[in-house]
């Protein structure tokens, strides 16, 4: 175990924001710029109690998808980025949630500095919606349709190239 | 769904452009997020990490006046004949006239250069015209007035971004037509070029880092030299010419092996740089 001069810890608690605690190990937490950031601080002031993260903004269904992928790629870690396997969980990962749950994890991925699942959420969710009509995507974003009909046909008219 | 806009931007710039036309229909806060330059530039920085997914090819045809565009995948090259489901880039307002220069393709190229997508065309009456073939948008661009007279001389163009200004900007290089190849008759839109540029064939200049680049020759001893166009202060520089001797060797394969001499006179170090297909 870590001596008592330079301090190294193995494992945190995670709080969620409905107060469920999560043990998370050092390497999957560092997944997270946020955590990993909290981390490196109390090894810098030499503590050697485990620490409790406290995240305000995260569900722990949430936090629990968060770290499901934060534990599979600590384990590709030292691979490249291009590994096809870990591509493949990617994938199936995100296929499984309905749009509120992608919205909810991407916002948690956001707030939990985690760049990779950020990107890979924003980028899933654009592949999915990409060929949607203005209507559906409406319906998805909860949007009111603010144009006048003769707005909304001038508009249409402008953009004339994207409906063809 | 999504209500930071930040996330809401980092998704939408991950869209195709013609989901993102269509996006603008959704709501006014949608429209001015699509429309806002920030968005567009985000949007053609991400286009450009995945440059093969959008690339397009613009068709002339002799026989009328219309060009028509291609999505480069949907393209096969087959028995010296292109088959391609290609869409008609047509527009009322403006008619082609590509009926000469057709025959000549190393005039031709002269005639167009382009950047981030955005072409400029010039057709055998001499017409400017910047086409935006995603949205297929045209736009007639008005002759300079310092721009010789189009019967008597050559006229390449070149276009670039100019981040210093924050938009695009068109050069075109006019030479008269002469018997003397090393007369310095050169002129440029908005300033005088100090180095002859009627060398080689006519060419569009090349777009990298601010500069377009065209082969030229200095006036004063006539040796060849990279004269670079720099966009933001709009004057000439020189790029200086590479040290080691370049060759190119093809084979009946339709490969082409690009060999660099990398120290001069020494048969050793020959080195294949690149092959193209």
């Amino acid at each position: 175990m870590a001596s008592s001069s330079s301090s190294s810890l193995s494992r945190v608690v995670v709080k969620s924001s409905d107060n469920n605690l999560f043990v998370v190990n050092k390497k999957v937490a560092s997944q997270s710029q946020l955590l990993k950031q909290c981390i490196d601080n109390m090894e810098e002031k030499g503590t050697n109690d485990v620490i409790l993260i406290p995240l305000s903004n995260v569900t722990s269904n949430i936090l629990t998808l968060v770290l499901e992928y934060c534990e599979k790629h600590a384990d590709f870690a030292d691979d490249d980025n291009n590994n096809q396997e870990l591509k493949q969980w990617d994938h199936e990962f995100l296929k499984k949630f309905d749009y509120a749950t992608l919205n909810s994890l991407t916002m948690a991925a956001d707030y939990m500095v985690t760049k990779s699942l950020l990107n890979l959420c924003c980028q899933f969710i654009a592949d999915s919606i990409k060929d949607l009509t203005v209507q559906q995507i409406r319906q998805i974003f909860d949007i009111k349709n603010d144009f006048t009909p003769q707005e909304e046909a001038d508009i249409k008219n402008e953009n004339a190239w994207a409906f063809r | 769904m999504i209500h930071n806009e930040e996330i809401l931007e980092e998704i939408l710039s991950r869209l195709p452009a013609k989901s993102i036309g269509r996006f603008r229909c959704v709501s006014k806060p949608w429209r001015a997020l699509l429309s806002q330059p920030r968005f567009i530039k985000t949007h053609l920085n991400r286009i450009k990490d995945f440059p093969f997914e959008a690339q397009s090819l613009i068709l002339v045809t002799s026989q009328s006046s219309i060009l028509y565009i291609t999505q480069l995948r949907n393209a096969h090259h087959m028995l010296d004949e292109m088959i391609t489901f290609a869409t008609e880039l047509g527009s009322n307002e403006y008619l082609f006239d590509f009926s000469d220069g057709l025959s000549d393709v190393e005039c031709f190229v002269g005639k167009m250069a382009s950047c981030d997508g955005l072409t400029l065309i010039e057709d055998d009456e001499s017409s400017l015209l910047l086409i935006n073939p995603t949205t297929k948008e045209f736009e007639g661009l008005p002759e300079s007035a310092d721009a010789l007279d189009p019967r008597g001389s050559f006229t390449m163009y070149g276009m670039g971004y100019d981040s210093v200004s924050d938009d695009y900007k068109i050069v075109a290089l006019s030479y008269l037509v002469t018997d003397n190849e090393h007369e310095p008759d050169c002129t440029e839109i908005a300033v005088s070029s100090p180095y002859d540029h009627s060398v080689g064939h006519l060419t569009c200049g090349v777009f990298v880092a601010g500069h377009i680049h065209w082969l030229a020759s200095r006036t004063s001893d006539h040796s060849s030299v990279i004269a670079a166009f720099d966009l933001g202060e709009e004057k000439f520089g020189e790029v200086p010419p590479p040290s080691c001797l370049c060759m190119f060797a093809s084979s009946s394969d339709y490969k082409i092996d690009i060999w660099l001499m990398k120290e001069y006179g020494v048969k050793e170090s020959w080195t294949k740089f690149k092959r193209i297909f």
